[in-house]
């Protein structure tokens, strides 16, 4: 009886401690949990996947989440050219994500579209010399007054081009547009493809827009007017269609590139059958990596009318906007503001070969390094008359009718001037 | 329901005379009566159905046409406009062009994978070796998604590296971009589209033909018929209630197509290959005029209305003999 009675305290005792445990957590999990906000982040990029971006992203995140131990990071990956119309959607739901990674030119539509929240709240405490440290203009991105998004990465439009196929076919790397159509039908042998820039609407008509409007400014022409008219058809666009035909016609580009996409290309460039293109900086780095080219693919600015003055450098980005409906308004500008510091900017450069938006970030030793070389050469491109247009809310619409005007012009032999003059008369008709 | 009886009046020793039929006494109750009170029963039992056709079927319906009538900014629905979308629909000579390929397409398509799938059937349904296996690998391309396959095709017929011109280039032909050519993208798109569809029509003459009965095929053959004039008097006519079904099935399949196309072409090169239901996605999740976009929707759900009254009508014209 005696040994039941020492047992059964103990199982007493036991059942106490048991019961006031479950009630302290009852308590405090409910507690905690409210303490804990879940940030919903859409990108293209997915943290789980092993290429320089993603393993950037990740490390993002991880950095992101030791600093803010109460604040978690969800991503929700899109594909690039689906998060535009994605955040539409979802602000017409009511269900935007706390944060989203938006491309600079789908940042005007968006906007128009009510699906950014105003930053204003969070970068009026900024004083000006964060504002100035920026290096494209502070008003670039921003509404009415309103700041809607703050630039994440930069990248410029450079050609891309096989060092080791260039010298096999003992040509030297072209500064102008004559010398691209040499060294395109020098190296268009086999299943290589001397010269690509890709022609297709699909995908926002992407590709094109890398070539054509630096080739468009080269003829000191542009795309839209400041009353925001088009006039791509005058003389300097015609010149650039004109170009980009006589390269098909003269055997330094095959006439499949009306079918092909930014992504086809960059699978080209790393299954090694494209010898040059013209791509974003962005992605030499992963192309290397994938495609086990290592130094074999370097870059160039893109060839102009004269050697003495490339093409001007196409300057874009992606973005980070604060989604409307956001919940966590705090936590999302933190993570926001997380992400585009000189600090991440200067780690993601070290990943990525992403150019970083902020000037601050280019001052740290590293950017003085033998590794660091490309990509203070394209950040030398893009200072020297580097420009980022303000584009258009119509602006995929835009892409897509100059991209059926220049497959126009390479497929049916058209004018340049007709087929792009069609194209400017469409664009009013959808605008007024 | 009254049943009646029939009962001979006739003299004693005479003969039998079936007079005309007298209704039975009201003790006699029919088997099958439906219910006298109004119960709600059957529509307690089909209503979920209604409601869930009314759901999914007329009510995206009646609010496309809704939103065809209303000015639209982005997603928000504004002040009625009345016709003024169809009217810029009709005038918009892109809008024509769409409608003139998509044409091409369903009825290129309809002339590959009917025959196909009808050939097919035929053979399969013969009593051969290894017959349920090859039932199979002729259904796989049915179980792959579009843009598989478009993926797919994109890679085989690649000027550059595709086995298929890596083949019209060793048999001399030399290569082609298919992709490229306005005169060669939309024939490619109805080949690969007939290519992943001809199943779906396989199938279904398949299991029409295991429906005729064998005693028909019995008695042409007793009759002296040959496989030519079977085919073309007994199977074919017996089985055009299912073609016919099966061309309605695919034409509104083809006519409401958009994944393939979107990423086999995009609708390029310049719009060759942009049929109407494309032309739908990308006025409404690229350009956002959502009323344009709806009022294409009706017009294409028009469309479809047409084909499928027709073939209905077809149906029901001159019966069927064997």
């Amino acid at each position: 009886m005696k040994h039941l009675t020492h047992v059964g305290s103990w199982w007493l005792r036991g059942t106490a401690v048991i019961l006031a445990a479950l009630a302290v957590m009852a308590v405090a999990a409910p507690v905690a949990m409210a303490q804990t906000v879940t940030l919903r982040y859409w990108d293209f990029i997915d943290p789980k996947l092993n290429n320089p971006r993603s393993r950037a992203l990740a490390e993002h995140i991880k950095r992101f989440e030791a600093a803010n131990p109460t604040i978690k990071v969800t991503v929700e990956v899109l594909p690039w050219h689906q998060v535009a119309p994605q955040l539409i959607q979802a602000a017409a739901a009511g269900r935007t994500p706390d944060v989203a990674r938006v491309l600079i030119w789908d940042l005007p539509q968006l906007v128009k579209a009510g699906t950014a929240a105003s930053l204003n709240e969070f970068t009026d405490r900024w004083p000006a010399s964060v504002k100035g440290d920026f290096v494209v203009d502070w008003n670039a991105t921003v509404w009415d007054g309103r700041k809607m998004a703050i630039p994440y990465e930069h990248r410029v439009f450079v050609l891309w081009y096989r060092k080791d196929l260039l010298a096999e076919a003992g040509v030297g790397v072209p500064r102008t547009v004559d010398d691209l159509v040499t060294a395109g039908r020098a190296l268009s042998k086999g299943a290589t493809q001397g010269m690509v820039i890709g022609l297709s609407r699909a995908s926002q008509a992407s590709a094109l827009a890398e070539w054509f409007y630096p080739m468009l400014w080269a003829g000191g022409g542009d795309l839209l007017n400041a009353q925001g008219e088009p006039i791509f058809h005058q003389a300097p666009g015609v010149r650039a269609v004109n170009t980009l035909a006589e390269l098909v016609r003269k055997g330094a580009m095959p006439q499949a590139v009306s079918a092909y996409t930014y992504e086809e290309i960059f699978q080209g460039v790393k299954a090694g059958t494209i010898a040059m293109t013209g791509l974003g900086s962005h992605r030499v780095v992963t192309a290397r990596e994938a495609g086990n080219l290592g130094d074999k693919l370097q870059t160039a600015p893109f060839p102009g009318y004269t050697a003495e003055r490339p093409a001007p450098a196409h300057v874009m980005g992606w973005n980070m906007m604060m989604g409307k409906d956001s919940k966590h308004r705090d936590a999302a500008w933190k993570f926001i503001e997380h992400i585009t510091t000189p600090e991440s900017q200067i780690m993601t450069a070290k990943m990525t070969g992403e150019m970083p938006t902020r000037k601050s970030a280019y001052a740290d030793p590293w950017f003085k390094t033998k590794e660091a070389g490309e990509l203070m050469f394209w950040k030398d491109y893009m200072e020297k008359g580097g420009r980022m247009p303000r584009y258009p809310e119509k602006y995929v619409e835009l892409s897509q009718l100059i991209a059926d005007a220049v497959q126009e012009v390479v497929l049916r032999n058209v004018s340049a001037q007709d087929a792009l003059a069609k194209a400017a008369d469409r664009y009013k008709s959808l605008t007024k | 329901m009254v049943e009646t009886l029939q009962e001979p009046v006739a003299s004693p020793g005479a003969e039998p005379v079936w007079e005309r039929p007298r209704r039975l006494p009201h003790t006699a109750r029919p088997v099958a009566r439906g219910p006298r009170n109004g119960s709600l029963l059957p529509v307690t039992f089909i209503g979920p159905t209604v409601l869930l056709l009314l759901l999914v079927v007329a009510y995206p319906i009646g609010y496309s046409i809704w939103v065809s009538v209303h000015r639209t900014d982005y997603l928000v629905i504004g002040a009625p406009v009345g016709l003024r979308h169809y009217a810029a629909l009709l005038a918009d000579d892109v809008v024509r062009r769409d409608l003139v390929v998509s044409l091409k397409y369903v009825i290129g398509s309809l002339a590959g994978a009917v025959p196909l799938g009808l050939l097919l059937a035929l053979l399969l349904d013969q009593r051969l070796p290894l017959s349920a296996w090859f039932r199979t690998i002729c259904a796989l391309p049915w179980v792959i998604s579009q843009t598989v396959t478009a993926l797919l095709w994109i890679w085989l017929l690649d000027p550059s590296f595709g086995p298929v011109n890596h083949l019209l280039d060793t048999l001399g032909a030399g290569r082609v971009n298919f992709l490229a050519s306005e005169a060669t993208a939309l024939p490619v798109l109805v080949a690969v589209n007939v290519w992943m569809s001809y199943p779906f029509a396989m199938i279904l003459f398949l299991a029409g033909l295991q429906t005729i009965p064998q005693e028909v095929h019995e008695a042409a053959l007793i009759d002296g018929a040959s496989a030519w004039r079977k085919l073309a008097s007994v199977t074919l006519p017996l089985l055009r209630n299912t073609v016919v079904a099966t061309c309605v099935m695919l034409t509104l399949y083809y006519f409401t197509m958009v994944t393939l196309i979107f990423t086999f072409t995009g609708g390029g090169p310049i719009g060759s290959t942009e049929v109407l239901s494309l032309r739908v996605f990308n006025e409404t999740f690229l350009y956002w005029r959502v009323g344009q976009a709806s009022a294409l929707g009706v017009v294409i759900f028009g469309l479809n209305a047409v084909f499928s009254i027709v073939y209905v009508r077809v149906i029901r014209s001159a019966p069927v003999s064997a």
